[in-house]
């Protein structure tokens, strides 16, 4: 757990999550808010209407015109982010894979408290949501325990995203290996509520290129549901082409409701994971 | 360096190669294996579910593991040892030569070399010796090819009856000298010596063939009668004809018992010398024909030169004799019955010198020999002139192993002492009464091709007329006489049956003339010529003229009889000590043993390491 630790603290020096592009509601903060407030950029002028703070007159267009006229300089706000964790079985089976989700929600969750966002964790999945502490997640307490599936179907279903009680104008960042039937439209509740999302797909080898050969007898991390195949050339080839439709079908998704999806490899240094595959994308951007 | 495999069954373990790759390929078991995108494949059509399912082979190292350990386990089990760079051996395959060996020939000669060419490589020399259970016949093979020695084989046949192999496997041990082996191949089986094997390819047949015949003269003219035995186990139907040069009788059903003897017979056509009288072909084809001749024998002209009672007695037994013709004259005769007065012993004399006839007979140009009897170039059987008559004579009767009175009784005889003739150191006493010489045969100068024969009693005076064994003797005699004619006959003879052959050396050389093909026969060969070891028509010429017409009939029943062949085989319990005799174990036998324990348990770990 330290190593991950350190690998999320690391990449959080280097990287955070994209804030700087929008406009933020929110309580004082240091990221430029919708209505005017007291930073040092200058936004617009309107007329003196009494109970204005006579700091903000414009004296220089009094002495030109004869009328108060206020400037009024943008508003800076911290921004809400709403950490949403996909804690089905898929996400932990495979060790790498289990690393680095815990790298990116530490790093999620380490970046939007370095920005002074006010950050929510909840944990989903096909059948629950739950909210957690973010001092539990960076201690390193939290272990995700997705509850048994009540879905009858051979795999898991859809993560329960409408339900999330995300708030307003807040960046939502999903982290779920997006492993279930394709319910790709379930991104708009990402981008609902004047909000931006953010979906890091963390994966791995074993997902998109197994070794699968001959008989195996597959077990669904999800539901434990047994099912025997032989895999032929023929079937594997037809597989990959499935996983990567799958993924084109989110991506298409993602780019039709404004969401920025960035699949992250489970394998290789986390930072130069996302250098690769976050940072092209915009779910990350550099530190300054 | 040669290997060879003690154990060459343990070849049947690389069946476990096949069974390895089965499983891998069957692959019973499916492997787990836990995913997240079971629905990725469920969306997939499916191709095969559950049970039983061919699978593509993989290469894997517990596969490997698994074969190695398989080759390992059958190169243990089969024994390997390495053939000794110096090692030699000498094999000697000793054939029987029965006849009966002709029915299982091609059996022989199919497998016989395949399995001494297993024996070939046991050593990195091996000397080859092929020879005949009779060791009257020469050597078939002796080299170190064996590829000579199939061609040898597929050219030999047996020519023999039943005889003893003894001699043949005493020669064939000794020629072995220790390293190597002795293989009897024989057609049933039996029991050898030590250090000899049997082999035999044959099994059990059922055959039906001539066993005997005979041809006589008779009112109806050349008449033969032959017997057909079925030997098998069970009845059969055939036909038999007869083929009188080119041209064949109609064929005559016969119907013959499981072990039934039938007689069949007939009448040579007129004119006809020789005729064949053939059977339903069967296994054995020795058998199946029954070439015939004519029979003409030659005539002994007898000079009986006595009178009285013993003339009757004489003429009596002549008369039952065939082919016997009284003469008048002496000189006439091949065979002199006479009397003479016996003579004391007395110098040796001119062979021609005469003798002192008794009175009734007429001067001879026989002469008084040196113990005063007779010397005569011609056979002759001489009785004792009537004399003074003594005691009985009593006593043990000894006879002489001699073919003249061979099996023969003379216990009967009543004869009383009278004047005989001396006997001398040479001479052959075949019948003893007690210390006196009853009957004897005497060898003078000039010397005839029979010896005398002389009778020392007064055959007037005892039984002797009415004694079997007195007539049998006379008549052994006459036909001996008979042999040494040099006429020409013909006959009707077994294979291989001894026919003397008499002739007059002036008048030519002899030859041997079986179908079209004609052999010289030397002086030697003719003094123990053979009738033909296959049956067919013969002739014996000398010069350009016939000496002997004769037929040689395959009629050994022993032989033909095929009920008792039988499959054997001991060289296999042999080849392990041949073999270990050239050879050296398997050093590393160690090595793979070990290697043996090692690949399994690498197989399980790089299994389990894969699960």
């Amino acid at each position: 757990m330290n190593d991950i630790r350190q690998a999320s603290r690391a990449a959080s020096a280097v990287f955070r999550l994209p804030l700087r592009d929008t406009v933020w509601r929110g309580l004082h903060g240091q990221f430029a808010g919708q209505g005017a407030g007291s930073s040092l950029d200058f936004q617009d002028h309107r007329p003196y209407f009494p109970g204005d703070d006579p700091r903000h007159i414009n004296w220089q267009a009094f002495a030109r015109t004869g009328n108060y006229t206020m400037k009024l300089y943008r508003q800076e706000v911290s921004p809400r982010i709403d950490l949403l964790l996909d804690v089905s079985a898929s996400m932990t089976f495979d060790p790498a894979k289990a690393n680095r989700f815990y790298e990116l929600a530490m790093f999620c969750t380490e970046s939007a408290l370095r920005l002074g966002a006010a950050v929510r964790v909840h944990t989903l999945d096909d059948t629950d949501i739950k909210l957690i502490s973010t001092e539990a997640l960076l201690a390193g307490r939290w272990k995700p325990e997705a509850a048994k599936s009540k879905n009858s179907g051979l795999s898991k279903g859809a993560l329960l995203l409408a339900k999330v009680p995300l708030r307003h104008g807040s960046l939502r960042v999903l982290i779920s290996d997006l492993l279930f039937p394709s319910e790709a439209e379930g991104l708009r509740f990402l981008a609902a509520g004047q909000g931006r999302g953010i979906v890091f797909a963390p994966w791995c080898a074993e997902e998109a290129h197994p070794q699968w050969d001959g008989n195996h007898q597959f077990e669904d991390v999800e539901k434990g549901i047994m099912e025997r195949r032989r895999v032929t050339s023929s079937l594997l080839r037809r597989y990959t082409e499935a996983y990567v439709r799958h993924f084109e079908t989110w991506r298409e998704a993602a780019r039709r409701h404004g969401v920025r999806l960035a699949r992250i490899n489970a394998s290789g240094d986390f930072s130069k994971t996302l250098r690769a595959e976050a940072l092209p994308v915009g779910a990350v951007e550099l530190c300054q | 360096m040669p290997v060879i495999f003690d154990n060459p069954a343990g070849f049947w373990a690389l069946l476990g190669i096949p069974t390895i790759l089965l499983i891998h390929t069957l692959q019973a078991r499916s492997r787990k294996t836990k995913t997240s995108t079971l629905f990725l494949l469920d969306r997939l059509a499916p191709e095969s579910r559950g049970g039983w399912q061919w699978e593509r082979l993989r290469s894997s190292l517990p596969l490997w593991l698994q074969m190695l350990a398989v080759l390992a386990l059958t190169w243990i089990i089969v024994e390997p040892r390495w053939v000794r760079p110096d090692a030699s051996q000498q094999i000697v395959v000793v054939l029987d030569s029965s006849l009966s060996m002709e029915a299982s020939l091609s059996e022989t000669r199919a497998k016989l070399p395949a399995r001494l060419e297993k024996l070939k490589a046991y050593a990195m020399r091996t000397e080859w010796t092929l020879l005949e259970s009779n060791l009257r016949m020469p050597t078939v093979y002796r080299g170190d090819r064996l590829e000579e020695l199939s061609e040898k084989l597929n050219t030999w046949s047996p020519s023999t009856g039943e005889h003893d192999y003894g001699p043949a496997l005493q020669l064939a041990t000794s020629l072995v000298r220790g390293a190597g082996v002795v293989i009897f191949v024989t057609d049933h089986a039996m029991e050898v010596p030590d250090g000899a094997a049997v082999l035999s390819f044959a099994d059990r047949m059922d055959n039906t063939g001539f066993v005997g015949s005979i041809v006589d003269e008779s009112e109806r003219g050349t008449t033969w009668n032959a017997l057909v035995r079925n030997h098998g186990a069970s009845a059969r139907s055939l036909e038999w004809r007869m083929r009188v040069d080119e041209r064949e009788s109609p064929p005559q059903p016969l119907q013959l018992a499981a072990g039934e003897t039938k007689m069949i017979g007939g009448v040579l056509p007129l004119g006809a010398g020789r005729a064949t009288v053939l059977l339903t072909p069967d296994v054995f084809a020795l058998d199946d024909q029954l070439p015939l001749v004519k029979p003409v024998e030659k005539t002994v002209r007898i000079g009986l030169e006595v009178e009285g009672p013993e003339r009757e007695t004489l003429e009596k037994i002549f008369r039952g004799i065939s082919n016997v013709k009284q003469v008048g004259q002496p000189s006439e005769s091949d065979l002199r019955v006479m009397r003479r007065i016996p003579t004391p012993p007395a110098p040796p004399s001119e062979p021609d010198s005469g003798v002192s006839a008794s009175g009734a007979t007429a001067p001879t140009p026989a002469s008084v020999s040196s113990v005063g009897v007779i010397a005569s170039d011609k056979p002759a059987i001489i009785f004792p002139s009537p004399g003074a008559i003594g005691e009985k004579l009593q006593g043990w009767v000894v006879v002489d192993k001699n073919p003249l009175v061979a099996n023969t009784s003379w216990d009967g005889l009543i004869c009383q002492e009278s004047a005989g003739f001396n006997l001398m150191d040479e001479d052959t006493v075949l019948v003893w009464r007690d210390n006196t010489p009853l009957v004897f045969l005497r060898q003078e100068a000039p010397r005839p091709a029979l010896p005398v024969l002389l009778f020392n009693f007064d055959v007037t005076k005892t039984n002797a007329a009415r004694l079997p064994a007195f007539v049998i003797l006379i008549r052994r005699y006459i036909e001996s006489c008979r042999t040494i004619l040099p006429e020409p006959f013909a006959l009707n003879a077994d294979t291989q049956q001894r026919i003397p052959i008499a002739y007059e050396a002036a008048k030519g050389e002899l030859s041997l003339k079986v179908g079209t093909a004609k052999a010289p026969v030397s002086a030697a060969e003719a003094s123990v010529f053979r009738a033909p070891s296959r049956p067919g028509f013969f002739q014996v010429l000398q010069g350009d003229s016939v000496l002997l017409e004769g037929a040689a009939q395959f009629a050994d029943a022993r032989e033909a009889d095929l009920s008792a062949l039988a499959p054997a085989d001991t060289l296999s319990m042999r080849e392990r000590s041949i073999a270990h005799a050239s050879s050296a174990p398997d050093p590393y036998r160690a090595f793979w043993l070990v290697l043996l324990l090692a690949l399994p348990l690498g197989a399980w770990a790089a299994g389990r390491t894969r699960d």
